[in-house]
């Protein structure tokens, strides 16, 4: 799992890279993305345990900059562990770019929290994901996405209960074009 | 058109920033107050994404079963203590059913798909604390065949789901004074369940016939949180006894209740 983490760590650092070396192009976008996200669970505490996992609301705020993504936000949404809420920082390269069509895939680190009282535990997920757009009009698009994640809560395994998990999150997001 | 879409885009972030607001503000759990290397080796803990299986580690497990149901907003582990003692003094295998959010009226019959999975447990009882107890009562109402009998802890069933005439067993736990001497709630509770004998600890005498009939115990100087290993809850009131002792006597009864029933 520590090897999964790891790996996702660094594709999502590779992919941002080319941001800070490629001035900024022209086709500069900002868009407010707000959407739902399922996860079917794949894997519980290294065990294979599919079944659905849980629901989350996100809304983020994307800069397109030529083939680039950068997203970051906030998920809130429940789990088994109850309401878990997280702060992805998203990376992304576009791979196909069509008149209405966008094709692209992201990585994602996503720290967050396990809402709970007395005190929240820490908690941490990393995501890849490819991801389809749709250009409805100029203002308006939709997203559907797809892609595993890995969540692991160091906090909480160590108070309560091992948890690690691997989740496919499908997401649909609908994207509000901010201006360029 | 532009102006429609400005509306559109309004309305969309505020109800998704609203919801989410809301989500966080009412979606706090209890966490534990435990630390699992707390439970006792007489029992195996094991757990997958939905159910927490507590399996006494002594042979000649007995064929009856017990799913639990955790109340709302409360994590699912802070129940270990309580049931893995149960588990180990009683022989029974216990299986806690996570509910998504930690709240069980998202899914009622969440315990109804555990059993399959289970063919050697034979009969089924099923007990919740609050609100998991309310939709425990939910599950036996539209499944009365599925369980023998039912443990309220500090729960009674809803109005919606009466089991007055299931021919089940009941046992009703209460931790505190003040509920039990509410009389509007008391007499509400006592309208959705089958006749009800209270038993003390002078008098624990239970019905000959052993179908539709409840059985219910006050247990002085405990809290709403005592049934597990969190709190205090909000609005919960101040215990006068120690949790451990709380527990040694919510164990006594379940036992009791299971041994009387011909459970164990």
């Amino acid at each position: 799992m520590k090897k999964i983490m790891l790996i996702l760590i660094i594709l999502s650092v590779t992919a941002s890279l080319p941001c800070l070396t490629s001035p900024l192009a022209a086709a500069e976008t900002w868009t407010a993305r707000t959407g739902l996200n399922g996860t079917p669970g794949l894997v519980f505490n290294r065990t294979w345990d599919p079944g659905f996992n849980g629901t989350a609301m996100t809304f983020t705020l994307q800069h397109q900059s030529d083939a680039l993504i950068f997203e970051a936000g906030v998920e809130a949404g429940y789990s088994y562990t109850g309401l878990n809420l997280l702060f992805p920082i998203q990376a992304g390269l576009i791979i196909i770019e069509g008149k209405t069509l966008q094709f692209s895939v992201t990585a994602a680190l996503m720290p967050g929290l396990i809402i709970s009282r007395p005190a929240p535990y820490f908690l941490m997920a990393a995501e890849l994901a490819a991801r389809l757009t749709w250009a409805v009009n100029p203002g308006f698009n939709l997203s559907l996405s797809a892609g595993p994640r890995y969540t692991t809560s160091p906090d909480y395994s160590a108070a309560v209960a091992p948890l690690e998990l691997i989740d496919l999150t499908i997401g649909l997001a609908a994207g509000f074009v901010l201006g360029k | 058109m532009k102006t429609d879409i400005r509306v559109l885009k309004k309305t969309m972030l505020s109800i998704m920033m609203g919801l989410s607001i809301a989500l966080i503000t009412i979606g706090c759990s209890y966490s534990t107050t435990f630390s699992p290397s707390d439970i006792g080796s007489a029992v195996t803990i094991s757990e997958t994404r939905r159910t927490i299986e507590i399996k006494p580690t002594a042979a000649g497990i007995s064929s009856v079963g017990l799913i639990f149901y955790p109340g709302g907003l409360v994590d699912s582990h802070v129940y270990n203590e309580l049931l893995a003692q149960f588990s180990e003094v009683c022989g029974i295998m216990t299986i806690i059913v996570k509910m998504p959010s930690n709240l069980a009226v998202l899914d009622i019959d969440a315990g109804l798909s555990v059993i399959p999975s289970y063919p050697e447990i034979k009969k089924w009882i099923i007990a919740g604390h609050s609100l998991g107890g309310s939709m425990a009562a939910s599950t036996v109402n539209t499944n009365p065949a599925a369980h023998a009998g039912i443990i309220f802890m500090d729960s009674y069933p809803p109005g919606t789901s009466s089991l007055k005439t299931w021919s089940g067993a009941v046992l009703s736990l209460y931790s505190s004074i003040e509920k039990v001497n509410d009389p509007e709630r008391m007499q509400q509770t006592l309208d959705l369940i089958p006749p009800a004998t209270w038993l003390t600890a002078s008098s624990r005498i239970y019905p000959a016939e052993k179908s539709n009939y409840s059985v219910i115990h006050q247990i002085d100087g405990g809290s709403h949180s005592y049934f597990g290993t969190y709190g205090p809850q909000d609005g919960d009131y101040t215990p006068t006894i120690t949790r451990e002792a709380f527990h040694a006597e919510v164990i006594n009864y379940m036992g009791e209740f299971f041994t009387e029933n011909g459970w164990m």
